[in-house]
């Protein structure tokens, strides 16, 4: 048994070929993937949840007044409150129904955020050297190109979503059709550059199944 | 074909001892291919090879359905307690996680054998859990439900005072997990079919 034990730890790591490039991986970066990327995501959440960082809703509230006011025409203000327990608000004059609007962390896409720079960031890179080669340079620049289309997307969408409300469009069903959208869209489009530029994050789940399948088979044949 | 060091002769690279002179030989690396032998397999569902993946590709679809589900019913106007449902997912997922991490240690080390004994010690485990509870809330009523409320009131209290600046989000980062997971699913299954395309 123990033999047999040590037959299966001296098993070198099965190699994916995928795409012309030969991918493995260790367990441990994996067991980091799957365990780590949730947790990490929570922490970022909540770090962007804290009030250290009032200065991205400010941002935030201020680029959706600039659209709205140079776009669409509604001369709305941004109102920054000294408490640090409010949320900087857009005030619309002349709206139809209450014309506050408070930036919450919703609003930000905290959550979308804390989502995709915690999954990337936790993304292991392949054992094999020719397909580890620009791998740092390839996690940077999706991390850069999702964190500008999140950014743009949202702003984008909560600009059109006063916008419509402004104009008499109930709320709630702007809220959630909006949000419908723009979620499946934005998650498409993150799945298809990670796909083309860090498809490691999915070789490296895959890659669980072979792991098991090698041990598995060493121990039948013995 | 690689060489016996001990008596010169040629060993297939699968194996690990030499049919010969029974020495040890390391196993070469080869590249992972579905079929040993040369021989084309069937992907039978509940096979061995292919079980782990079924699992967690069905894990996977179940939260995805579930989260999908719980979208509709919130676009539909139905109030679901957001900040209830937010801990529960992150409990359910994390225990997930836990129990398969652990499973898979136990195959990892120990085979069909050890993914058994892990089983019976995860029933044991957790019918205590449940059973030794339980014990002391019926012989010690009184004093257990005083003493598990002073618990729960005092571990709720620390945890709102340190995380009292957090809003904790609604459904919405559930829709887009869930059309993650699912295009997610997709990818990999398209990674699963180029692998076993000879």
């Amino acid at each position: 048994m123990k033999e047999q034990k040590k037959e299966i730890i001296k098993l070198k790591k099965p190699i994916l070929k995928l795409n012309g490039k030969n991918y493995s991986f260790s367990l441990f970066s994996i067991t980091t993937l799957i365990i780590g990327g949730p947790i990490l995501c929570a922490f970022i959440f909540i770090l962007l949840s804290m009030r250290i960082n009032y200065w991205l809703y400010e941002l935030t509230a201020k680029q959706i007044a600039f659209i709205l006011n140079y776009i669409f025409n509604v001369n709305c203000q941004v109102i920054i409150y000294n408490e640090q327990n409010f949320f900087p608000t857009i005030l619309i004059p002349n709206h139809p129904f209450s014309g506050n609007f408070s930036i919450t962390t919703e609003c930000i896409a905290a959550h979308v955020f804390s989502i995709f720079i915690g999954l990337i960031v936790c993304v292991p890179a392949s054992e094999d050297p020719l397909s580890k080669e620009d791998f740092n340079w390839r996690k940077t620049k999706i991390l850069i190109v999702s964190v500008s289309v999140i950014h743009i997307l949202n702003i984008f969408r909560i600009a059109l979503l006063l916008f419509f409300h402004f104009h008499g469009i109930p709320f709630e069903f702007i809220h959630q059709s909006l949000f419908f959208i723009t979620a499946i869209v934005g998650a498409l489009f993150f799945t298809f550059l990670l796909h083309k530029w860090l498809p490691e994050i999915f070789i490296s789940i895959y890659y669980i199944y072979p792991l098991i399948s090698q041990r598995r088979s060493a121990k039948l044949n013995g | 074909m690689p060489k016996c060091k001990n008596c010169g002769k040629d060993v297939k690279p699968e194996d690990s001892y030499c049919e010969y002179c029974g020495a040890s030989v390391p196993p070469s690396s080869v590249p992972f291919t579905s079929a040993s032998d040369g021989k084309k397999k069937k992907a039978k569902s509940g096979s061995g090879n292919n079980k782990l993946i079924y699992h967690l590709i069905a894990y996977f679809i179940v939260v995805t359905i579930v989260n999908s589900i719980i979208t509709f019913m919130v676009t539909s106007g139905f109030a679901l307690p957001a900040h209830l449902l937010l801990g529960t997912f992150f409990s359910f997922y994390f225990l997930c996680m836990i129990v398969i991490g652990i499973i898979w240690l136990a195959v990892y080390f120990g085979g069909a054998e050890g993914a058994e004994a892990m089983g019976y010690a995860c029933a044991i485990v957790i019918a205590i859990a449940i059973a030794v509870p339980f014990y002391l809330i019926t012989v010690f009523s009184t004093v257990a439900s005083e003493i598990g409320s002073f618990i729960s009131q005092s571990i709720s209290d620390a945890l709102s005072e340190a995380f009292e600046d957090v809003e904790v989000p609604g459904f919405e980062p559930f829709l887009l997990i869930s059309v993650f997971a699912l295009a997610s699913i997709i990818v990999i299954y398209r990674y699963h079919l180029m692998t076993h395309k000879k």
